[in-house]
């Protein structure tokens, strides 16, 4: 106390004092103190952000090369070239079909996934971990691994199906247009159901038991347990997954370019492969920027309509 | 209290600051004093498998030895991520100080201010006139700079089985026709297949294909103005050709087969026929000797002449940060001893540019020896090759022609899509012709 009385009675003095420019910024940096030390951390967002997407900005109105130095102001060239080229939009179309029949699929066995294995109640811990091998390989292992089991020459696949008669002769399901995209679907379903699973069992684990007692009780059946209990309580879990599978899916290169490379022709080209496409074989920096600025207002599209179906639904339940 | 703590709340700052400025100070002129006593070259090159990526390790060594004070960093860029690679290492200011390429690939990457010029070194090395005669100015010579230069050369052949082809009775696959039948006759589907051509998206094969056929029918995708002439007669006749091969002999695999996939295709016994350097044989006599005793080679099959591709691997001097070592590392890859034990790393693999090692000191090797049909299909080969799009001289289009895998995409759209050639080849040349308007432009 005597120290804050001091402490109270020396202010007014110094601040009838004349204030050097030093010491006024010095008290100005004591006063901003808070938001000098979310500096760091801001310039740091800011340097992994806001940067390269400011900087792509700025280059989706340039005519920028991989390969020529220089660069040229082409106001909105970038942007028209790209909506008004027919492959972007087929491109568009597919990387929709990708995501959403992707999403949907993961959401779907990684659910069921879930709840199986909550029924299960010996040897629990080592079908979790079997389940979740798929997530835990590289996305190269996993591309190449399925690309050499559908191999025409070589795969297990059409040696099985020939072995029991389902085809005369090999196929090559990654080189017909009519295949190759529900088979990278199906890969990837297979890829990212146990990210779903896992986070599904953790909110299975904090419904509380007294739920299921009390719909028991009231003589509810398992489907009704479901429908009533499980599904309502879950599905605050499932909204954020949904969004975030959306956002990963929507983006992904590596499982589609390492499996097909978009094809056959552009059987699989989806938004990413589009860019990388326009980016990396034409080496048009400026128009792959472009690409990607477009990219984002489509997620952002697709995302806000997400939520809103979701908030809808969370509302009702 | 409360006095204290706001003094030392602003001490903290200032002292923080200090600090900081101190530790910069400190930090920054230690590279300085460090670049003075050691220094780092860095080095790229494209052998991923083991004798080559091993022989690289032993002569970066050994120029460490011999140049005390400098490390040598390698990294292994693979071909086919190559043109990828150096627009993200230039745009990102990490390109190396010495890389091994293809010779094409050089053109862009001067143009846009990547490269130093070999000038110098080519005269240490002993002028063009060291090198075999003409090939410093095919491959390396670009608006009167030297661009590069020619490290080995090899020869696109045709590698076939001739124990099926006797079998079938089919004749050597010396012309278009002979090729045709000897892939049909030597089909046995679903066991193998004749020619399984390499069609994928993402790679060069089809391009490098049709480019050989189309050669070989007098023709080329476009002029020495790098006017598109992809839709002229012999071109669509090539297109034709191909078309028709791989339904009847390339089985269902074609149009995902890349041409890395040449060896296990062969080795494996899928295919019947490869276009393929005498690596390919070179590797199977390592491998599988019992296989490389089927296997024949000619030249690829003509129409009216030979196609003959040639792959050049040249050494460039990229504008790293140390291209004080660079020039020195890059003339002792040629140095005598190092360049014949690269060489003959993997016998037939590499063809020798350098006069002295060419001759007796290169077919002296035992393998090139036993395997000598196809060295001298090769050294025969090269007297008429040229790179890939460089019919009519080193030029700025080549590699982002062939880069934009245009002549895939046309193969794709005619065998998985069943467009008609002459749509799908007016679609391509459209994109060529973009893809060179676009090249022009930048240059202008």
């Amino acid at each position: 106390m005597l120290t804050s009385f001091s402490s109270v009675s020396r202010i007014p003095s110094r601040a009838n004092q004349p204030r050097s420019p030093i010491a006024s910024g010095l008290d100005w940096l004591d006063r901003k103190l808070p938001i000098l030390f979310l500096v760091p951390g801001l310039a740091c967002l800011a340097l992994v952000i806001a940067y390269p997407v400011g900087y792509n900005l700025v280059i989706s109105f340039t005519d920028a090369s991989l390969m020529y130095p220089g660069l040229n102001y082409v106001g909105i060239d970038n942007f028209v070239a790209t909506i008004t080229d027919w492959a972007f939009w087929t491109a568009a179309w597919r990387t929709l079909v990708w995501t959403v029949f992707s999403v949907a699929g993961q959401l779907l066995v990684g659910l069921i996934a879930a709840l199986a294995l909550e029924r299960v109640t010996r040897g629990q811990t080592v079908l979790r971990l079997a389940l979740i091998v798929p997530w835990a390989f590289p996305a190269l292992v996993m591309a190449f691994g399925w690309r050499f089991m559908l191999d025409p020459l070589y795969g297990v696949a059409n040696h099985i199906f020939m072995l029991f008669g389902v085809i005369d002769a090999p196929v090559a399901p990654l080189s017909q247009r009519s295949l190759a995209m529900p088979i990278v679907v199906l890969l990837n379903i297979w890829f990212g159901f146990p990210f779903m699973m896992v986070s599904i069992i953790a909110g299975l684990a904090a419904i509380p038991r007294e739920l299921y007692e009390a719909a028991r009780v009231d003589g509810a059946s398992y489907v009704q347990e479901l429908r009533y209990v499980t599904l309502p309580a879950l599905w605050q879990i499932i909204s954020v997954l949904v969004v975030l599978r959306t956002i990963w899916v929507f983006n992904n290169f590596e499982i589609i370019f390492l499996t097909t490379g978009g094809g056959p022709v552009d059987a699989t080209t989806t938004l990413p492969l589009y860019a990388y496409q326009v980016g990396w074989q034409t080496y048009d920096l400026g128009r792959m920027a472009a690409v990607s600025i477009i990219m984002i207002a489509l997620l952002g599209v697709l995302l806000a309509l997400y939520v809103r179906l979701l908030g809808h639904r969370q509302k009702e339940v | 209290m409360k006095s204290d703590l706001n003094i030392n709340r602003r001490k903290l700052l200032l002292t923080g600051g200090a600090v900081s400025a101190a530790a910069a100070l400190s930090v920054f002129p230690a590279p300085f004093v460090r670049a003075q006593s050691t220094r780092t070259l860095t080095f790229w090159h494209g052998f991923t498998e083991g004798a080559r990526a091993d022989f690289m390790v032993k002569v970066s060594k050994k120029f460490e030895a011999a140049n005390p004070g400098v490390t040598v960093k390698i990294e292994t860029v693979p071909w086919a991520s190559y043109a990828q690679k150096w627009p993200a290492a230039m745009a990102g200011g990490t390109l190396p100080d010495v890389a091994i390429l293809l010779a094409e690939e050089a053109v862009p990457m001067y143009l846009s201010g990547a490269l130093n010029t070999t000038n110098d070194l080519v005269t240490d090395l002993g002028g063009e006139a060291a090198f075999t005669p003409g090939l410093v100015a095919a491959n390396s010579k670009f608006k009167g700079d030297l661009i590069s230069v020619p490290y080995y050369v090899h020869n696109r052949l045709m590698i076939y089985r001739k124990d099926r082809f006797e079998e079938a009775g089919a004749k050597p696959p010396v012309t278009w026709d002979d090729a045709f039948n000897g892939a049909v006759a030597t089909t046995k589907a679903p066991d193998h297949y004749g020619w399984v051509l390499k069609l994928a998206k993402g790679d060069v094969g089809g391009g490098y294909l049709l480019w050989m056929l189309a050669r070989s029918a007098g023709a080329s995708f476009y002029d020495a103005d790098g006017k598109v002439t992809l839709t002229d007669a012999s071109v669509k006749e090539a297109v034709r050709y191909v078309v028709e091969l791989a339904k009847a002999a390339g089985g269902p695999g074609v149009l995902q087969y890349k041409i890395s996939d040449n060896f296990s295709l062969l080795n494996s016994g899928k295919t019947s026929m490869v276009e393929n350097s005498a690596a390919q044989v070179a590797f199977a006599a390592q491998q599988a000797p019992d296989l490389a005793a089927k296997l024949a080679g000619s030249f690829m099959p003509k129409k009216t002449q030979v196609g003959n591709l040639m792959g050049s691997i040249s050494v460039t001097l990229p504008k790293g940060q140390n291209s004080q070592d660079a020039k020195s590392f890059a003339a002792f890859l040629f140095n005598e001893e190092n360049y014949l034990s690269f060489i003959h790393s993997v016998p037939l693999f590499m063809f020798p540019t350098l006069q002295k090692a060419s001759g007796s000191a290169f077919l002296a090797n035992p393998v090139v020896q036993q395997l000598k049909e196809f060295s001298d299909l090769t050294l025969e080969g090269l007297k008429t090759a040229s790179l890939a799009g460089m019919e009519h001289g080193l030029n700025a289009y080549g590699a982002p022609v062939f880069n934009a895998q245009i002549i895939e995409e046309m193969f794709q759209r005619i065998l998985a899509d069943g467009t008609s050639i002459d749509d799908a080849l007016g679609m391509a040349a459209k994109r060529m012709e973009k893809t060179i308007t676009d090249v022009r432009r930048r240059l202008e």
